[in-house]
């Protein structure tokens, strides 16, 4: 390992963590890449069908259905290359996936019922994506830790 | 686990990079299970012995603990 990764704090951890990213094996950059392109598309819908019905540009009706339709369809086809990346990858990027996955559902699990308390003490109201964003946001964690912990 | 996975290497002169790639997999897996910070699945196992023309239990050790 190059004398610049040893370095200790944020600056090492970040040189190492970003070899290990360029480590992976040419399959799982594809892999990657696509499941990437996937859910950016589903973003996109997601996105898009939010603005345009707080917009008022799409009512309720057999338009809206379809695009609520085609956004579900495109979240599972995520979904579906992503367990295709899982089950593709190499053993050592599976297991800090997994332990991501773990991470980031554990977090939404507990976050869920704290929340909820939170609300009754203070008659606060969350919202659903509060759930998402932290779930997400431990699952990028369980990324980062994976990939620092055995770089 | 211990293993003799980076003397093999050396003896070949392989980078770990090489010797990802004969194993078809990432260079910071090969990393890793050398410096013992991960212990292969039996199907990577099986792939270095094959590799290495050697038994499993002469290139994996179990650690003191186990």
């Amino acid at each position: 390992m190059s004398q610049s990764l040893e370095k200790p704090g944020l600056r090492g951890s970040f040189k190492r963590f970003i070899v290990s990213c360029k480590a992976m094996t040419a399959r799982d950059r594809r892999n990657a890449r696509v499941t990437n392109w996937w859910l950016a598309g589903w973003m996109v819908c997601f996105l898009g069908s939010a603005f345009a019905m707080r917009g008022g540009y799409l009512q309720a009706g057999l338009v809206a259905w379809a695009v609520i339709a085609v956004c579900t369809v495109l979240g599972l086809l995520v979904v579906y290359f992503y367990m295709r990346f899982i089950r593709e990858a190499d053993e050592l990027l599976r297991k800090i996936q997994l332990e991501a996955l773990a991470i980031g559902f554990g977090a939404a699990f507990v976050g869920n019922f704290t929340l909820s308390l939170v609300e009754r003490l203070y008659g606060m109201a969350f919202d659903i994506g509060d759930l998402f964003l932290l779930m997400v946001a431990f699952y990028v964690f369980g990324i980062i830790a994976g990939m620092r912990r055995y770089a | 686990m211990n293993n003799r996975l980076k003397v093999l290497r050396a003896e070949r002169n392989w980078t770990q990079a090489r010797l990802a790639e004969e194993l078809a997999v990432s260079r910071q897996t090969v990393n890793a299970i050398e410096t013992g910070k991960y212990d292969p699945g039996l199907p990577l196992a099986f792939r270095i012995a094959k590799l290495f023309g050697q038994t499993i239990e002469a290139i994996f050790q179990p650690g003191p603990s186990e």
